[in-house]
């Protein structure tokens, strides 16, 4: 008997030896570089987003951010594991380290950035969130929505955002919770909610996808800003500096004209020193963030530049068809920058 | 005559019950024939050209039955997992097969077939041999995916379940606590909630670095799981053991390994395979779970077939034919349960 | 050499070494995971800390029984979730009870038609597994019942509709509960009386809590459910994820009750009923009065189960939606970011409930077998 408290003490002992070693953290940009892949978190299936195409490629204006940011690092946009994820499961599991990054379209809170220990890149988009009726309820304006019946997906904010806003005005709601957007669809759809909610770029697209689309209503006004963009974690500086200067690179080479076309002439050609500097030919761009020098280069390359992603996923031709408004450059009126590269 | 409406009839009450129930079996027949056979559709494209004709919509199972049977795997490469799914029941078949039990040369056989079946129906799921192109975890499902999560989680958990129940069981109390603890926590907690567990909280369990696809942590929390409901199982089939079989064991001079390995365990195991095949019936059923961690199974590819704009809005059609796959193995596997039990004459007062 | 072998075969030492190795292993294994967890934490500056239960919870939940609103703390918010699994269990217990009974004399019935009926029922709830069963019960509700606009009136003032059940309710007054309190108090009490007196003391307990409520309560005012906007105020309203929810939970778990409780009456034996018929009591009194006394110290192990099995079958709300534990457990994750916490905070509950589930009914087992007597 006497032997047992010192055979746990012994394995107590070694067990927090074991904790201690362990507690050295290891830079990010070693652990994706010895893995020789980005592991990104995103959506299942929501069309804009990140989605599945007809050959089984997974395509998207969040899973371009993903692959900018592994021909950044790694020089190749193909070296990215996607982990499919509902949105309650993305931030606890950047937290866990089971990805690098989640671009799950989540809004720029200030708890997320300062309690949840996380780092936002962008915005990389601008937006708000907006309601949807069926036509029949005879809502026309945000005023009428009280004591509705409001479907939205489980795990984000826009419960709170709504309970705040209904609060200030005396109007109260039931909400019904659901897993994933699709379902948040398909009950809005056959009348399980008088409402849906998101942001207002997936409320037109969702819309056009349902069985009567002219008997649904998306409400003008916008209840509540959403900014939103892809998330890392804050304990790693050197990582959360590559990722959001790979946003920025995105957003200067569309200000610098810079096109995935048009790349290898100015790389040719260019005499302009701000691009040559930009695109790594001359000087050392990469050094502080240990990226190599031309970086952009394999970014611009592998996904474009910011507007042709927009273009892409948001523009005229896709399934959103969203016009540029907010997320123009800045040059042009919108909210799109990029700091000074030099 | 007599045989078919002796008791329907004999008394009012009786005839009463009798009539109001075929009254209602009429109608829900007529009702099912008319939705299921008259006005049914077997040949659209959409769901609304079905709903012209209000009934069953076949059409939307002749368009993807393959989709829901077998997941997102590859549509060209689909053949791989159907054979690998039909060697398997072909192995289970004859293993289950009692006159296989008795001749030590069909054994032999059984024991060869397994041995070269199971690496086979890997190279077919997996591919990368032989010239089959290599197929990513992520991208198995349906059936195939229902079948191994649940057979392999089984059988991990048999070999956990017998090492439980023989330590509930031991003289020793500080394994006795250990293995009391362990089946009393997973039997106490829900399966989802294991399921997020490894999902959720597998990278803080293990040393950074480590990683295990998603399919293999929920294949590991379904066989810790199975492994306490089966120990508590094998345990009542030793509790059966009369203490002379002990005795005699120690007499012969066997150890206590020796004893049960040889003498104890195979007649524990006998009377529980009822239980055990129960047991597996529920697992089976359990795998349709994995859908709340995104893995897409039998019932996750069911609901994900209707998710395309052209087929939104059904949701019988897919179910029926997921519940009627799930019945054929559910109640084929009681049948053979009960089959068993009658034989072994377990159960006869 | 010789010394350790002989050592060896004494029983006391092999069975500490045994259980050295075992201790060892073990806790080796455990130790190595709560080194990982707390060196993973450590790397992360977090820790494992349970303060954020008193932090305010934002989420919104709808209605629940122990009136959270947003802003409340989480401790509050996973009280909801519990009264919302609770509820479920409760309320799916007595209903599985009750088909199940059902189902069980029908099969045992000398009318072939309804035994070939109900074990048909019964096969096929026992084969096809729980969450197919809840998803289209679930879509069964939101899809084939009317919009509030158009709901069905099943009595006066009781509407069901997509948005669910709603019933007329006796408005919340001071008095409810004090009378609940008395009941209990003297019900309790009245256990503690001498055998004789048991009822007599129930009665009188009975007696005292009409006497408290018919003093001070007000008038009784009537809630009722009224379509004004978008949907019904005012009643008792139960969601269709709740309803979708016990119904499935029911169906299902009855069909096992059901052969559980068959196998019970089934278990007594023969010479009971021969005896019964030979006293001259008719098939229902025989059942009634001497078979399932029986058949109850049979059954009551595997029922506890079944009522286990339930609570944590349960569970299974998540997924369409109805905001029990789980979820709660969920969103407070992704609030906050405390997966440990919240994952142990689950799993202890549920362990709990489990717990209290099992010791109610084995101290109710050992009432029943004790007043048996010698079998």
């Amino acid at each position: 008997m006497r032997t047992y408290p010192a055979l746990l003490a012994f394995v107590a002992f070694l067990g927090f030896g074991i904790a201690e070693v362990h507690a050295q953290v290891a830079p990010q940009l070693d652990t994706i570089r010895a893995r020789n892949a980005i592991r990104c978190g995103v959506h299942e299936s929501v069309p804009g987003l990140s989605a599945l195409d007809a050959q089984g490629n997974r395509v998207g204006f969040d899973v371009d951010y993903c692959r900018a940011l592994a021909a950044a690092i790694l020089g190749d946009a193909n070296r990215v594991e996607f982990r499919t994820m509902s949105l309650a499961q993305g931030i606890p599991a950047l937290r866990s380290g089971e990805v690098d990054m989640v671009a799950l379209a989540l809004t720029y809170t200030i708890a997320r950035d300062t309690e949840l220990g996380l780092d936002f890149v962008g915005p990389t988009l601008f937006s708000g969130h907006a309601f949807m009726v069926h036509r029949r309820s005879g809502a026309t304006r945000l005023a009428d929505l009280n004591g509705a019946t409001i479907c939205l997906v489980a795990g984000g904010i826009t419960d709170s955002l709504i309970a705040d806003y209904f609060r200030a005005r005396n109007m109260t709601f039931r909400p019904v919770a659901v897993e994933n957007t699709t379902q948040m669809y398909a009950l809005y759809e056959e009348g399980r909610c008088d409402v849906v909610t998101s942001e207002v770029p997936f409320l037109g697209m969702r819309r056009s996808r349902l069985r009567q689309p002219d008997q649904h209503l998306i409400l003008d006004e916008i209840f509540a800003k959403s900014h939103m963009g892809p998330v890392v974690r804050d304990d790693d500086r050197a990582f959360s500096n590559v990722a959001r200067w790979v946003h920025y690179a995105l957003v200067n080479a569309e200000e610098m004209g810079i096109t995935s076309e048009n790349l290898e002439r100015h790389v040719r050609e260019s005499r302009d020193p701000a691009i040559r500097r930009f695109l790594g030919l001359d000087g050392d761009i990469g050094r502080n963030m240990r990226l190599p020098n031309d970086f952009t280069q394999a970014v611009i390359r592998a996904v474009g530049n910011y507007g042709e992603i927009f273009e892409r996923h948001y523009g005229q031709r896709s399934v959103i068809r969203l016009p540029r408004g907010l997320n123009a450059l800045a040059q042009d009126g919108g909210l799109q920058w990029s700091p000074t590269w030099r | 005559m007599r045989r078919w409406t002796g008791g329907l009839f004999d008394s009012v009450p009786n005839a009463v019950v009798s009539l109001l129930l075929l009254w209602l079996l009429w109608h829900a027949g007529v009702g099912f024939w008319d939705w299921a056979v008259t006005r049914a559709t077997l040949d659209a494209t959409t769901a609304e050209q079905c709903a012209r004709r209000g009934g069953a919509c076949w059409a939307f199972l002749a368009d993807r039955w393959r989709l829901i049977l077998f997941g997102p795997y590859p549509y060209t490469q689909q053949w791989r997992p159907a054979l690998a799914l039909a060697i398997f029941l072909v192995l289970v078949a004859a293993t289950a097969a009692p006159p296989n039990w008795k001749k030590p040369g069909r054994i032999r056989a059984l024991g060869l077939a397994w041995f070269a079946g199971l690496p086979a129906m890997g190279v077919l799921m997996a591919g990368g041999l032989f010239g089959l192109p290599a197929v990513p975890l992520r991208l198995w499902g349906g059936l195939p995916l229902t079948m191994m999560l649940a057979s392999l989680g089984v059988a991990l958990a048999f070999v956990l379940a017998v090492l439980l129940a023989l330590g509930r069981v031991c003289a020793m109390p500080l394994i006795r606590m250990l293995c009391i603890f362990y089946i009393e926590f997973f039997r106490g907690v829900p399966l989802i909630a294991l399921l997020f567990l490894v999902a959720v909280l597998f990278p803080y369990l293990v040393p950074p670095g480590w990683t295990m696809d998603i399919l293999l942590r929920a294949q590991l929390a379904f066989a810790l799981f199975f492994a306490a409901y089966m120990a508590e199982a094998i345990r009542g089939g030793l509790q059966a053991i009369p203490a002379g079989q002990y005795l005699a064991a120690a007499s012969l001079g066997m150890g206590y390994w020796q004893a049960h390995v040889r003498i104890i365990l195979p007649q524990a195991l006998r009377t529980v395979i009822p239980s055990l095949v129960n047991i597996f019936i529920a697992a089976f059923k359990d795998t349709s779970l994995v859908v709340v961690i995104s893995m897409m199974d039998l019932l996750g590819a069911a609901n994900a077939s209707t998710a395309e704009a052209k087929w939104w809005g059904l949701y019988i059609e897919p179910y029926l034919f997921v519940a009627m796959i799930y019945l054929a193995f559910c109640s084929a596997m009681s049948a053979y349960s009960r089959a068993l039990e009658r034989r072994l004459g377990v159960g006869v007062r | 050499m010789g010394a350790l072998r002989e050592a060896w075969k004494r029983p006391g030492l092999r069975a500490l070494v045994w259980q050295c190795a075992a201790a060892l292993l073990v806790l080796g294994l455990l130790l190595w995971i709560w080194g990982n967890v707390t060196g993973n934490l450590a790397r992360r500056n977090l820790g494992i800390d349970f303060g954020f239960i008193a932090g305010q919870a934002s989420f919104e939940f709808g209605e629940n029984l122990v009136g959270y609103r947003p802003g409340d703390s989480f401790v509050w918010a996973f009280a909801a979730g519990l009264a919302n699994t609770v509820q479920v269990a409760l309320v799916g217990i007595l209903l599985t009870t009750v088909l199940a009974v059902m189902l069980a004399l029908m099969r045992l019935s000398p009318n072939r038609l309804a035994a070939r009926i109900a074990w048909l029922w019964i096969e096929a709830v026992r084969n096809t597994p729980l969450l197919l069963q809840l998803l289209f019960w679930h879509q069964l509700l939101i899809r084939q019942l009317p919009g509030p606009r158009q709901a069905l009136q099943l009595l006066p003032d009781v509407f069901l509709s997509n948005r669910g059940l709603v019933l007329p309710v006796a408005e919340m007054q001071p008095a409810f509960t004090a009378a609940a309190l008395v009941l209990a108090a003297g019900v309790i009490a009245a256990c503690f009386l001498p055998r004789g007196l048991r009822r007599n003391g129930v009665l009188a307990a009975l007696t005292v809590t009409l006497l408290v409520f018919w003093a001070g309560a007000a008038p009784i005012e009537i809630s009722r459910p009224e379509l004004r906007g978008f949907n019904f105020q005012g009643g008792l309203s139960f969601s269709p994820e709740f309803v979708a929810l016990v119904i499935a939970l029911v169906v299902y778990q009855a069909g096992f009750m059901a052969e559980t409780l068959r196998s019970g009456i089934l278990g007594v034996a023969r010479g009971q009923t021969e005896a019964a018929a030979s006293l001259g009591l008719r098939r229902a009194q025989a059942l009634r009065l001497v078979i399932f006394p029986q058949a109850l110290r049979i059954v009551i192990p595997p029922v506890t189960s079944q009522y286990l099995s339930l609570t944590k079958n349960s569970s299974l709300a998540v997924v369409i939606g109805y905001p029990d534990l789980v979820r709660v457990s969920q969103v407070t994750i992704s609030e906050t970011g405390r997966a440990v916490e919240c994952i142990i905070i689950l799993l202890l509950v549920y362990l709990s409930l489990s717990l209290v589930t099992a010791v109610l009914m084995n101290s109710y087992n050992r009432r029943i077998m004790a007043r048996g007597g010698a079998r």
